[in-house]
C-alpha cells in the first residue's frame, strides 16, 4: 500500500466475550475528531457474537483480527503485528475514548518523544460516580515509589517500539506495568500530555478484577525489577520528588466537562449541541451553524456529533436519579439555563468566541471588522452582499444570520453602519485587530468624537 | 550535539548521552545505557563513541567535556565531517591523556549482543564483552577476561548499524579489558572504513567477522 494511504494511528483493542460493551467502545474510537486512524480489533477467542458486532460496524477503518485465545499479551502483540499506523493508541473494549483524545495527544508527537500518555476518569457503571486519575510525570521516581505506570488506555506509543519490546506473553496481568518498566530501563522517552483521554468503565467484569493472586505476584516482581541498582536512600529521594510531580492536567470543571459522554443509563442530557459546517453559497463560503436538541439524542448520536466537531458548551448533563424519582422528574424537568437564551444571544456568543479564538482567520489583513447579527428575513439583498457571510444559522427565513465585513478604517466601518444597518434591528459590532496598545493608538487617532461606534 | 558520559541521573546506570542543539534532529534514542560502569574513559573515547553512535544522524558539531589531543580533535572531525570541540585541546606531545600505557594493551575485545553465556573463557589475548538487553536483565557478570553487562544497546541496534553500536560500547570499555583492538560483526565497506578510522583514533584496531 502507498505510504500516503497508511493511517497515522492504529487504535488497538483486544477483546474477549465483551460483545455487549464493544459497540460503544468502537463508536467512541471511530468518532474521534482525528480521523486518520485504523481500529484493529483483536478477538482473543470470543465465544459470543463479538465478530458479528465488529462486522456490523460499517467503516473501512475497522480491521477484525481473529486471535487464538492465548491471553491479553498475545492478543496485543497480534494487534501490533497487524497495525499499519506510525503510532499505536491503546484502547480497551469496555472504555469510552473522549472525542478529542487523539487530536490533543498528537500535538505532543515529535522527535523528542516515543511514548505519550495522559489522564483518565473512572466511572462506576452502576452509580455513575467519577474519579479522576491524572497520573504523574513518568520516570524512575514514580515507578520506584509505588510501581506506577501510565494508564494503559491512555498510551500513544510508536508502533515500532511495541513490536520491538512486545508484551510479555508469559504473564497475564500487570502486562502494561511490565512493558513500561522495560521501556523505562531502555531509555524510551515518555511524555505526559495532560490530556484526559477516556472514561474507564468500572464494572464487575474487568480484567484487573479477575487477576487475583496473579496480579499481585506479577506487579511485585515488576517492582522488584525496577528497584534493582537503587539504594534505599535513592529510592526514598526519588519517591519524594515524584510525590509532587503530577502531570499538567487541566482539571477545571472536569466533573462536568465529560459527563455527557457517559452512557445513557447513567446520565440525562439537555440543552443544545452547536454544530458547524461549511457550505458554498452565492455569497461565498459560509459557515453554517445548527443548534440541535441534546435531550433528543442517544449516546451514539451525541458522540458522533461531538466527534464531528459539535460544541457541547451549551449542553447540561445530570446524573440520573433512581427510577422512581426519575419518573417524577419527567414533565417537571427544570428549564435548563440555556433555554432562556434566545438564538440571537447564542449566535452572538458563539461568533464572538470564535473570533476570539481565531482572530487571524477573521481579520485577514484588515485592521477592523464589523460583526453583524440579525434575523435572516430582515437582511436586504444589499445587506447580504455587503456582509460577506462567515456564519449563518439554518436555512429558514426566520432564522438568524451573522456576517463579518472587513474594513481598513474605523471611519468606514462606522459610516457603513450609519448608512445601511443603523435603522435595522441588527447587532452591529466593530472589532479591531492587534494588541491592546496598537488598537488603542489606532482608535485614538481615528476615532472622531461623537461617532456612534457601538464597540471597539 | 553535546556528548556526555556519566552516571545517568536517577537511573542507577551509566550513560553515553546527547543533548541536541538548535537545528539538530533528536536521535531515536538519547542515551546508550550500561548497568556497569567502565573504570576509566577519556574525553577522546567519549568523543569517538559519540561519533560512532550518533555520527550518522543530523549533527552540526560534536562537543565533549574534558581534554583531548589536538590530533584527535582534527581526526574525528575529518572522519565525521563536522567540527569537534572539547573543553581544552592538548598538543600532540601530550597525547597520552586518559590512555593506558600502550605496552599493556594487548587484547582483542570481542563485543556482541546476546542472551547466552559462553561455556569457554575467551582464547589467548582475547577478551569478551556481551551486552544483554536491559529490558530483561539488570546488572552485570564481571569475569577476568570477560563481562556480561545489561544495556539498551539492542534497541540502538534497531536504529543504527549494530557494528556502530558495538564499536561505541567497545571503545568505552576498552581500558577495562586492556584492549588494543575490537572484534565486531561485519558491515558494509564504507561503514567499515568509518568505524575503523574512528576506533583507531581511540587507539583500537578493528577486526570484522561475519556472524555465523
Amino acid at each position: 500500500m502507498d505510504q500516503e494511504q497508511l493511517p497515522l494511528i492504529s487504535v488497538v483493542m483486544a477483546t474477549r466475550n465483551r460483545a455487549g460493551l464493544l459497540k460503544q467502545s468502537m463508536h467512541s474510537v471511530l468518532n474521534q475528531t482525528f480521523r486518520n486512524l485504523e481500529l484493529v480489533v483483536v478477538d482473543d477467542g470470543s465465544t459470543d457474537d463479538t465478530r458479528d458486532v465488529v462486522e456490523s460496524v460499517i467503516d473501512s477503518r475497522v480491521k477484525y483480527v481473529r486471535g487464538h485465545g492465548r491471553g491479553i499479551s498475545a492478543a496485543r502483540n497480534t494487534g501490533a503485528d497487524h497495525s499499519r499506523g506510525l503510532w499505536t493508541a491503546v484502547h480497551d473494549d469496555d472504555d469510552i475514548m473522549l472525542p478529542t483524545r487523539l487530536e490533543e495527544q498528537l500535538k505532543y508527537a515529535d522527535d523528542s518523544v516515543d511514548f505519550i500518555y495522559g489522564a483518565f476518569i473512572n466511572f462506576d457503571d452502576a452509580s455513575g460516580k467519577l474519579q479522576l486519575h491524572h497520573g504523574r510525570n513518568y520516570g524512575f521516581g514514580p515507578a520506584l515509589m509505588t510501581g506506577f505506570a501510565p494508564g494503559h488506555s491512555t498510551w500513544l506509543v510508536r508502533t515500532d517500539l511495541i513490536r520491538k519490546f512486545r508484551y510479555d506473553e508469559g504473564i497475564e496481568s500487570a502486562v502494561d506495568n511490565n512493558l513500561t518498566f522495560r521501556m523505562l530501563r531502555s531509555g524510551v522517552r515518555f511524555k505526559h500530555s495532560g490530556v484526559i483521554c477516556l472514561l474507564r468503565r468500572v464494572h464487575s467484569g474487568r480484567i484487573t478484577d479477575q487477576g487475583g493472586k496473579g496480579q499481585k505476584y506479577v506487579a511485585q516482581m515488576n517492582l522488584a525489577f525496577i528497584k534493582r541498582g537503587f539504594s534505599e536512600d535513592e529510592i526514598d529521594t526519588l519517591s519524594k520528588e515524584a510525590r509532587r510531580d503530577w502531570g499538567a492536567v487541566d482539571k477545571k470543571k472536569w466533573e462536568t466537562k465529560f459527563l455527557g459522554f457517559i452512557p445513557d443509563h447513567l446520565v440525562k442530557r439537555s440543552g443544545f449541541l452547536l454544530s458547524t459546517n461549511y457550505v458554498e453559497d452565492q455569497l461565498g463560503t459560509l459557515q453554517r451553524l445548527a443548534l440541535d436538541d441534546a435531550s433528543a439524542m442517544d449516546w451514539f448520536d451525541f458522540v458522533q456529533r461531538c466527534g464531528s466537531g459539535a460544541s457541547q458548551d451549551n449542553v447540561t448533563v445530570r446524573v440520573r436519579e433512581r427510577p422512581e424519582i426519575e419518573s417524577l422528574l419527567q414533565g417537571i424537568e427544570l428549564e435548563p439555563k440555556i433555554r432562556r437564551k434566545d438564538n440571537r444571544t447564542l449566535l452572538t456568543e458563539f461568533a464572538l468566541g470564535w473570533l476570539d479564538s481565531n482572530p487571524e482567520d477573521n481579520f485577514g489583513t484588515s485592521p477592523y471588522i464589523a460583526l453583524v447579527i440579525g434575523e435572516s428575513r430582515m437582511w436586504t439583498d444589499q445587506q447580504k452582499k455587503l456582509a460577506v457571510n462567515r456564519f449563518v444559522t439554518g436555512r429558514g427565513r426566520d432564522e438568524f444570520m451573522a456576517g463579518i465585513i472587513e474594513f481598513n478604517s474605523l471611519e468606514a466601518a462606522v459610516r457603513l453602519n450609519a448608512v445601511i444597518f443603523t435603522a435595522s434591528d441588527f447587532d452591529y459590532r466593530i472589532l479591531a485587530s492587534g494588541g491592546i496598545d496598537a488598537v488603542q493608538d489606532r482608535v485614538s487617532m481615528e476615532l472622531v468624537p461623537g461617532t456612534d461606534s457601538k464597540s471597539v | 550535539m553535546h556528548i556526555i558520559f556519566q552516571q545517568a541521573d536517577g537511573a542507577a546506570r551509566t550513560a553515553l548521552s546527547v543533548e541536541v542543539e538548535t537545528g539538530e534532529v533528536n536521535p531515536e534514542l538519547a542515551s546508550l545505557l550500561f548497568d556497569v560502569s567502565p573504570s576509566s574513559v577519556s574525553a577522546t573515547q567519549t568523543a569517538v563513541a559519540g561519533a560512532l553512535l550518533y555520527g550518522s544522524g543530523s549533527l552540526k558539531r560534536l562537543k565533549v567535556n574534558g581534554e583531548m589531543p589536538d590530533t584527535a580533535v582534527a581526526e574525528i572531525s575529518q572522519v565525521i565531517g563536522f567540527p569537534v570541540e572539547s573543553d581544552s585541546v592538548e598538543l600532540i606531545e601530550n597525547s597520552s591523556v586518559g590512555q593506558l600505557d600502550s605496552l599493556l594493551k594487548v587484547t582483542s575485545l570481542r563485543v556482541s549482543l546476546g542472551l547466552d553465556l559462553a561455556r569457554e573463557t575467551p582464547g589467548r589475548d582475547e577478551t569478551r564483552l556481551t551486552l544483554f538487553p536491559s529490558e530483561r536483565y539488570y546488572g552485570g557478570l564481571l569475569g577476568i577476561k570477560e563481562a556480561v553487562v545489561a544495556s539498551n544497546a539492542w534497541l540502538h541496534a534497531t536504529y543504527v548499524d549494530p557494528a556502530r553500536v558495538l564499536a561505541a560500547a567497545g571503545v568505552l570499555f576498552a581500558n577495562d579489558f586492556l584492549a588494543e583492538g575490537l572484534t565486531l560483526p561485519d558491515v558494509s565497506g564504507e561503514e567499515r572504513d568509518i568505524i575503523s578510522r574512528l576506533c583507531r583514533i581511540a587507539g583500537l584496531e578493528t577486526t570484522f567477522e561475519a556472524i555465523g
